[in-house]
């Protein structure tokens, strides 16, 4: 687009002796445009749609990763009666700029207290039913413009239109610099539809081409403003092409013009405002409409425990039967989850197969599937309100307010073949109840109960009287536990 | 009504998919984003060619949506089919959050 105040500063003179001679009607242009803008903002209400929304959610829980999705890292902390660990998960695709991918791989590593660690791996896909909102969907309207502050910038800009509108009343017509042959140039239609606009005396009427179905019904204030605009600058680059015999006029039409410097100007950067509201509440009714609609994960997670690494003097009786752990694998686990989230809750569930053994000198025990599960419930705002009456979720700053969630996890594990040592179809089992305070979206407390079921073997004794032969029974322990989670 | 064909161009730097979610020329919803024009989506580009009602000059407004994303070199041009230059439609906004909403004129 031509425009810019040095582009004028040449031309400003030319005018003056016949300024008098317009006289636009600024308020048909005035109505005009307000009629169409509303007329176009009705229109976009009832055609637009939207790309495809996707969003993230914050997964505290350390026991698996298939099936949550993770932002970019989390931290967490927890610790309980009966032990300590802490964990660190980081999802590397996530750091890259702009990766808003339907894949989100996870790396996990962790520390327990008695000097197991954790190496862990996830994959996880993910699809939600958030695409192609339309604006009703992100409840955003396009005629949320504000009206009156339309009316007001057309009420400014009309005394600049009047006074440009002087200029281009003197410009000469165009057409005699054109070549023999040339077709009607598209600057003397402009200079054409300029002069009816501005209310040039003697100008004859232009009416508008609109097609059927289009909200231009007459000549708009935004139509008025390019045209004068661009008058003035095909004036220039005539005069310019002309050269030397032209050096008189424009020299008359750059001081005619400098007094019109900032009106022209205004009327350049004039434009009609713009259908969809400040970003800010873009971001928020995002938010809002991935939370109204369903989101589902699917992914696959492996992650393999060590003994601790240990060398040196060993107090063992027996060093020989009873060596020092070397690092070896304690336990590995597959998953495989996929899980469904709405509004307030959250489910997942999970197949998982996998192998462990007590001690570093036991063979792994035999391989036990087994199932896996978790529920979270959002009960509702820490301060302030979650949801309005509608169910509608309250985001301020893209952020939802610091909420209070309820959640069950758990996971059992069978054994494949019952044996007189071990008579239980449970291997191990473990869930858990708790309360999770979410401060902010990167700040999370999580406190509760977990009741953890193990099968623990007293071995053969031949020596006492009767004999005692091997067993494997569930032990049960109900620790309390807290976990703090950061996440980034 | 006389017809011109115009072709609008709108590109970013990053290769990030956006939707031209609406066009209007002259005061004419041009694009019907109700169907799956594939024309309408891009990645670092998006070329759309119409037909419009015959004009001095073409006042064109429109949407680019690119929710959850930021794009930057943001350009906007337009070229009648009689030309082979695209002239450009607005000023650079250097970089954009969402969405780029603007108007120009060919």
């Amino acid at each position: 687009m031509r425009k810019g105040s040095t582009f004028w500063a040449p031309w400003l003179v030319l005018c003056l002796s016949s300024a008098a001679l317009a006289s636009p009607a600024l308020d048909q242009l005035k109505q005009a445009s307000l009629h169409e803008q509303r007329c176009l903002c009705q229109q976009l209400e009832t055609q637009t749609l939207f790309t495809r929304v996707r969003e993230t959610t914050t997964p505290v829980d350390s026991q698996s990763s298939a099936g949550e999705l993770l932002a970019r890292a989390e931290a967490a902390i927890q610790a309980s009666v009966d032990d300590a660990k802490a964990g660190f998960t980081i999802a590397p695709l996530r750091f890259i700029e702009g990766y808003k991918g339907p894949l989100n791989p996870q790396l996990t590593f962790a520390a327990f207290d008695d000097g197991r660690t954790r190496l862990g791996a996830a994959l996880n896909g993910v699809y939600s039913v958030a695409k192609n909102p339309s604006p009703k969907g992100l409840k955003i309207s396009f005629c949320s413009y504000d009206e009156g502050a339309y009316r007001n910038t057309l009420d400014r800009a009309g005394p600049s239109l009047r006074r440009a509108c002087a200029v281009v009343a003197s410009l000469p017509d165009p057409a005699p610099g054109f070549s023999p042959g040339d077709e009607e140039p598209i600057e003397r239609e402009t200079w054409r539809i300029v002069r009816h606009l501005c209310g040039v005396d003697e100008a004859p009427q232009v009416e508008t081409k609109s097609p059927p179905g289009s909200c231009k019904q007459t000549w708009t204030f935004e139509d008025a403003a390019i045209r004068v605009v661009r008058a003035i600058q095909n004036e220039t680059i005539r005069l310019e092409r002309i050269g030397v015999p032209a050096q008189k006029e424009m020299s008359q039409l750059t001081e005619r013009l400098e007094p019109f410097t900032a009106e022209l100007q205004t009327l350049a950067e004039h434009e009609a405002p713009g259908f969809v509201p400040r970003f800010t509440t873009i971001e928020d009714a995002i938010r809002q409409y991935a939370w109204r609609r369903s989101r589902y994960v699917l992914g696959v997670d492996g992650r393999v425990d060590f003994f601790p690494l240990k060398g040196g003097f060993n107090p063992s009786a027996e060093p020989d039967k009873n060596p020092l752990p070397r690092a070896q694998l304690a336990s590995w686990q597959a998953n495989l989850a996929g899980s469904w989230g709405r509004e307030r809750v959250f489910l997942k569930m999970g197949l998982l197969l996998g192998q462990k053994r007590s001690e570093h000198m036991d063979s792994l025990n035999p391989l036990s599937p087994g199932l896996s599960f978790k529920a979270t419930y959002v009960v509702g705002a820490l301060v302030g309100q979650l949801t309005d009456d509608e169910e509608n979720v309250q985001v301020e700053g893209q952020e939802l307010p610091p909420h209070l969630l309820v959640g069950m996890e758990g996971s059992v594990a069978f054994v494949t073949k019952r044996t007189p040592t071990h008579p239980n179809l449970v291997d191990n089992a473990n869930a858990a109840l708790w309360l999770e305070f979410r401060f902010t979206e990167k700040l999370a407390v999580r406190t509760g109960f977990q009741l953890d079921a193990e099968t623990v073997t007293r071995p053969e004794d031949t020596s006492s009287t009767p004999p005692r032969a091997e067993l494997g029974k569930l032990q049960y322990s109900v620790p309390a536990f807290v976990l703090t989670a950061l996440q980034f | 009504m006389p017809t011109e064909r115009l072709t609008f161009k709108i590109a970013w730097r990053e290769p990030i998919p956006a939707r031209l979610t609406y066009l209007i020329d002259n005061g004419t919803v041009i694009t019907h984003p109700n169907g799956d024009d594939d024309r309408l989506t891009g990645t670092q580009e998006i070329l759309f060619t119409y037909d419009a009602p015959k004009s001095d000059i073409h006042i064109i407004r429109w949407l680019l949506w690119f929710p959850e994303h930021t794009l930057t070199k943001l350009a906007a041009t337009a070229r009648r089919s009689s030309s082979r230059k695209f002239s450009p439609l607005n000023s650079q906004p250097g970089e954009q959050k969402i969405y780029w909403e603007r108007s120009g004129a060919l």
